[in-house]
């Protein structure tokens, strides 16, 4: 009973708030507002290089759905999913021959990482828009709720020292990372020109806020020379430091998207 | 010459009168609330000297890292002129401070390693050119606004460790600081000149810092040289020459590679408008 009260009681509101419902498919880039930094030192025969890599977490081509009603052409309740349909990227450090070298030291990582990295994030957002002739702006404000799994595929040389002299094992090890839905914020600035009385082009800057906790780490691949190493692992789940179990995930970026307003002509 | 002067008053007079159809001030103090953790910068490495037996001692390494750092909370006043072209259409140039709140981070626990405490004192000064979208209505506007501006920062950060005598205070050299932002205001007309408003936004400000000083320490200052007492952050380092423990030469400044300060915040302010004619 109560269930339909408040159903007809939605219904009479949305009946008569002169209000539109739509919808809108939309596609964007977006870049990682905080990269994770790593630096690597090396020192050759009394020479130190420092390289930076970052791993940009959130970053990618990205496909969208918003499903919203507008109150009085002004106020706006969204509802924003968000997938990541691309985000592949290398990051890597020139790996020193440690065979040919005699006089050095080092440290940090030296090799490749291969990222790839999938995002799902639903936002539900409130905002408000002015309006001036066929063109209107908004702001739309709200959480964040995100879900990220990060496959990352490290490719380098693990030394391996006998008898003071080094050999080289090419060693492959794949990682995934996973955690639940984590709540973070989202701020978008819109731009709208009306095609006709239903359809809206959109240009959206949206920023996202999200650090990130990744819950679960686990060794997918592990090969050295080309032989699998992985079944010599006791546990290929790895323990998380409950202190430091963040990937920063926020970012920014550029959307386009197509408005359709039902029953614009009421 | 006298001329000249009479046609400058003239023109001064004739612009005030053109703009004044349009300008206003505005005063707001905001509350920023941090949005985002990030990596903390290693804008330096802390060493504490513990004197051993027979005149040897020994040096550790303390860690200063926090997994959760942010400085983005803190106050922030902003002064503004504008300029309305039109009911929809404003322009203004925001000249807005910034001090955070938090300040001290203890560091994590880490096996094996003395954790240390930062304080983080950062002032920003900026100049923030606005674009505004407006509706207005009765005795009410809503409007959207868009920055983005550059600034000077000031920024120093003292390390310490508990019980031992050895605290060490950076200053950091004015760097350009680069912030943008957007957000929806709200303003009441209470009389032909004065208005009060509220607005809520997002505020990301970034600051790189190219050089920093030691300032102060509980040792004698004579006792450190000059890579212990300066450090240059540059964008590249490649093949400088070190001594067999890694240093560089200790009569020049330490090079570290640059790091980025970033504060993402949510705000809320409240300020009042004096329109200077309506």
């Amino acid at each position: 009973m109560k269930r339909l009260i408040f159903l007809l009681l939605l219904n009479s509101i949305l009946a008569n708030s002169f209000g539109q419902l739509y919808i809108q498919p939309s596609v964007g880039y977006t870049f990682s507002s905080h990269p994770t930094e790593n630096q690597s030192s090396l020192i050759i025969d009394n020479l130190k290089s420092v390289y930076k890599t970052e791993l940009k977490f959130g970053e990618g081509i990205h496909f969208g759905f918003n499903l919203g009603y507008c109150f009085m052409d002004k106020i706006l309740i969204e509802l924003n999913i968000k997938k990541t349909i691309y985000a592949q990227y290398c990051v890597s450090t020139e790996q020193p021959d440690l065979q040919s070298l005699n006089n050095f030291s080092l440290s940090g990582y030296f090799g490749e990482i291969n990222n790839e990295s999938s995002v799902f994030q639903i936002a539900p957002l409130i905002g408000y828009q002015v309006q001036k002739n066929r063109f209107n702006s908004y702001f739309k404000f709200g959480p964040n709720f995100m879900k990220s799994t990060i496959n990352q595929t490290l490719k380098y040389i693990d030394w391996e020292l006998d008898n003071w002299d080094f050999y080289p094992l090419n060693t492959i090890k794949k990682y995934e990372y996973t955690g639940k839905f984590h709540k973070g914020l989202q701020a978008n600035l819109g731009f709208c020109y009306s095609l006709n009385q239903n359809l809206q082009l959109v240009l959206d800057f949206v920023t996202v806020y999200n650090n990130y906790e990744i819950t679960k780490t686990e060794i997918k691949f592990y090969e050295i020379d080309g032989v699998s190493h992985l079944y010599e692992l006791e546990n290929t789940n790895i323990e998380i430091d409950s202190d430091d179990n963040k990937l920063n995930h926020s970012h920014y970026g550029i959307i386009i998207g197509i408005r359709y307003e039902f029953d614009r002509n009421k | 010459m006298n001329r000249v002067h009479f046609l400058l008053i003239v023109l001064l007079i004739n612009s005030k009168l053109l703009l004044g159809q349009g300008v206003y001030f505005k005063a707001s103090s905001n509350y920023n609330i941090s949005a985002s953790n990030q990596q903390m910068p290693e804008y330096f490495s802390y060493h504490l000297s513990v004197p051993g037996s027979a005149g040897t001692s020994t040096v550790y390494s303390i860690n200063l890292n926090v997994a959760e750092f942010s400085i983005a909370s803190g106050h922030n006043f902003q002064g503004t002129i504008g300029y309305a072209l039109n009911d929809f259409l404003s322009f203004e140039l925001k000249f807005s401070t910034f001090s955070n709140l938090k300040k001290e981070f203890e560091a994590l626990p880490q096996l094996y390693g003395l954790n240390g405490k930062t304080e983080w004192d950062l002032h920003y000064y900026s100049l923030l050119p606005t674009v505004l979208l407006g509706q207005t209505f009765n005795k009410s506007a809503v409007n959207i606004f868009v920055y983005s501006g550059l600034g000077l920062s000031k920024l120093k950060i003292k390390a310490s460790l508990g019980g031992f005598p050895q605290d060490k205070e950076y200053e950091f050299e004015n760097s350009n600081t680069f912030s943008w932002g957007y957000g929806l205001e709200y303003v009441y007309v209470f009389s032909k000149h004065f208005s009060l408003f509220t607005n809520i936004g997002i505020n990301n400000t970034n600051y790189t810092p190219e050089r920093a000083e030691l300032i102060s320490s509980s040792l004698s200052m004579n006792n450190f040289s000059t890579i212990e007492k300066e450090i240059k952050y540059v964008d590249k380092i490649t093949n400088i020459e070190v001594d067999y423990s890694g240093s560089t030469d200790s009569d020049s400044p330490e090079i570290r590679l640059k790091e980025k300060l970033k504060l993402n915040s949510v705000y809320l302010g409240i300020g009042f408008k004096y329109t200077l004619n309506k």
